[in-house]
């Protein structure tokens, strides 16, 4: 990056899917990102109106005279060092001059609003009321466990931002809060000229809910829909929900995707995240027992899994961890239920295959650290996962 | 647990709720492991009956008690007798409506934890397949 920029702030992200050390194609970061620059953008506005009180509107070009940009992405961490632009035409140029301040001090209002959120004190007096809402895009994209630490230029530490003290700022002036929805609905109905899904609850009340669909390929989204909605079937709904104080979901805003069940690996936490957050557990997770994995030998398992599933196409596993210190593969595939559980100490596992539908089962027992591996067991999955009708007997 | 009463649950539509730890569920799947016997346990996994707790009410003493649970899945007491295994009362001083599924026919001759449990695998995979296709019963509130 030229001599033309300054930095203005630095992202650092932690926790969950960051801690494996990678930043997610997830478009939901980027946007977080944007929405910050909004936010600031706005409050510098708002501030100037302050400042300036026969001032009407903020000055024409206001806007545009602030722009920030990804620097670089720091080796080895999930720094994300963003820097503000210098305006190139002259008009910018005076202007940022004039109004440069409002900028940074609406930087510094926005961390000042995080660090009291975050030890649950009421938001500064100059913060104002009607820019609450905009909180509520920013930090969307963060799920449970994630943070950004927001460190201003100059600064060795800034406040950190979760979604526990967007829930918070968002709150203390609205009833209600938006966040990002990840849930199974059973598919119930819907209207392709509207771009409408019908949706129930999945649970006792099977609750109705209409929800937008606001992706490009709505009408394709709608008719997977409809179609699960012949015969009841469950979809799992991606997109932004609006939710009560008590963490009731209200209604859904708009619906960006929608998955058949069996076919959502696209969304789904890859191998490498999940190992990570494995590699994450602690002594005592599991009320007090479960122990943490020894590094080397998950890695082990995680590399000879890798390995074993590289270029077949198999649906990746559901992997948990068990408070005995074992690691579970689990894999839904049609009627049959594939569940397998690795001793990482001791290198050995076993396999269950059950048919749910007449209770048919096969089983397997292998030492993945041998050459052979989780050959056996991918074998399995592969052939209970693509046969036709899935009607594998032994 | 006290495993005394041996009362045996049998209306088939009644609902047992389990509580699902948050690193046992991926992606909104619970593990699998929700309903294997825990070592310890004598082989019996505790579960609460619908006819004496909601499964708010039954999440909401959980965590009460200094346990940690995101979400409540269920099955019948009927999913229990189709994967022939058994359900019986064991209320608890504190817990009224505190209930065990019954794991031990399917040790067959295993005596060692680690034994009974790969016994008992399949039976547990197919009960969580069950809770499954139910859908959450409670989800808890996110913290404020």
């Amino acid at each position: 990056m030229p001599d033309d920029a300054d930095n203005f702030v630095t992202p650092i992200f932690r926790g969950g899917r960051f801690e494996a050390k990678v930043l997610p194609l997830d478009l939901n970061v980027l946007g977080d990102l944007v929405a910050y620059r909004d936010l600031v953008v706005e409050l510098a506005a708002h501030l100037l109106k302050v400042q300036e009180p026969k001032r009407q509107r903020a000055p024409k070009g206001f806007d545009d005279s602030f722009t920030l940009a990804i620097r670089q992405l720091h080796p080895g961490s999930l720094m994300t060092e963003i820097v503000r632009l210098r305006p190139t035409s002259p008009k910018s140029s005076q202007l940022i001059l004039e109004s440069e301040d409002v900028f940074v001090q609406a930087r510094d209002l926005i961390e000042e609003c995080l660090a009291r959120a975050a030890k649950k004190e009421s938001l500064p007096s100059a913060f104002p009321p009607r820019l609450v809402h905009r909180f509520n895009r920013f930090g969307r994209g963060l799920r449970d466990g994630e943070s950004v630490e927001l460190r201003s230029a100059g600064r060795v530490s800034g406040p950190t931002y979760d979604r526990n003290v967007r829930r918070w700022i968002v709150l203390s002036y609205e009833d209600t809060y938006e966040d990002r929805i990840d849930q199974v609905f059973v598919a119930d109905g819907g209207e392709v000229e509207k771009s409408l899904v019908v949706l129930r609850t999945n649970d006792a009340a099977r609750r109705r809910i209409e929800a937008p669909v606001s992706a490009d390929d709505a009408a394709e989204k709608v008719r997977r829909v409809l179609s699960s909605a012949t015969t009841q079937s469950c979809v799992r709904v991606l997109g932004v929900a609006q939710y009560a104080r008590n963490g009731a979901l209200e209604r859904i805003l708009h619906v960006e995707d929608v998955r058949e069940q069996d076919d959502d690996d696209g969304e789904r936490t890859s191998l490498a995240e999940r190992f990570a957050d494995l590699q994450a557990l602690d002594d005592g997770w599991f009320e007090g027992a479960g122990t943490a994995f020894d590094p080397i030998a998950l890695e082990e398992l995680h590399s000879a899994l890798a390995t074993a599933l590289r270029g077949n196409g198999l649906r990746l596993p559901y992997v948990y961890p068990t408070a005995d210190g074992e690691i579970r593969l689990e894999w839904t595939l049609g009627s049959w239920e594939v569940s397998a559980v690795a001793d990482i100490t001791e290198g050995t596992a076993y396999a269950d295959a059950i048919r749910l539908d007449d209770g048919t089962h096969q089983s397997l027992e292998f030492a993945w650290r041998s050459p052979t591996g989780f050959v056996d067991l991918v074998r399995l999955v592969e052939r209970l996962g693509t046969s036709e009708n899935n009607d594998v007997r032994e | 647990m006290s495993g005394s009463s041996r009362v045996a649950l049998t209306d088939a539509d009644e609902l047992l709720h389990r509580q699902v730890h948050p690193k046992m569920r991926v992606d909104g799947r619970p593990s699998n492991e929700l309903f294997m016997p825990r070592s310890g346990d004598a082989g019996l996994v505790s579960v609460d009956r619908s006819s004496k707790a909601s499964a708010e009410d039954a999440w909401r003493r959980y965590v009460a008690s200094g346990k940690l649970s995101a979400e409540v899945w269920s099955v019948s007491v009927g999913d229990v007798i189709e994967t022939c295994l058994s359900a019986h009362e064991d209320p608890l001083e504190d817990n009224d409506a505190h209930c065990v599924v019954d794991f031990n026919p399917t040790f067959e001759s295993a005596t060692d934890y680690k034994a009974q449990k790969k016994k008992a695998n399949r039976y547990a995979v197919a009960l969580a397949a069950k809770a499954r296709s139910r859908g959450q019963s409670f989800v808890a509130p996110q913290p404020e």
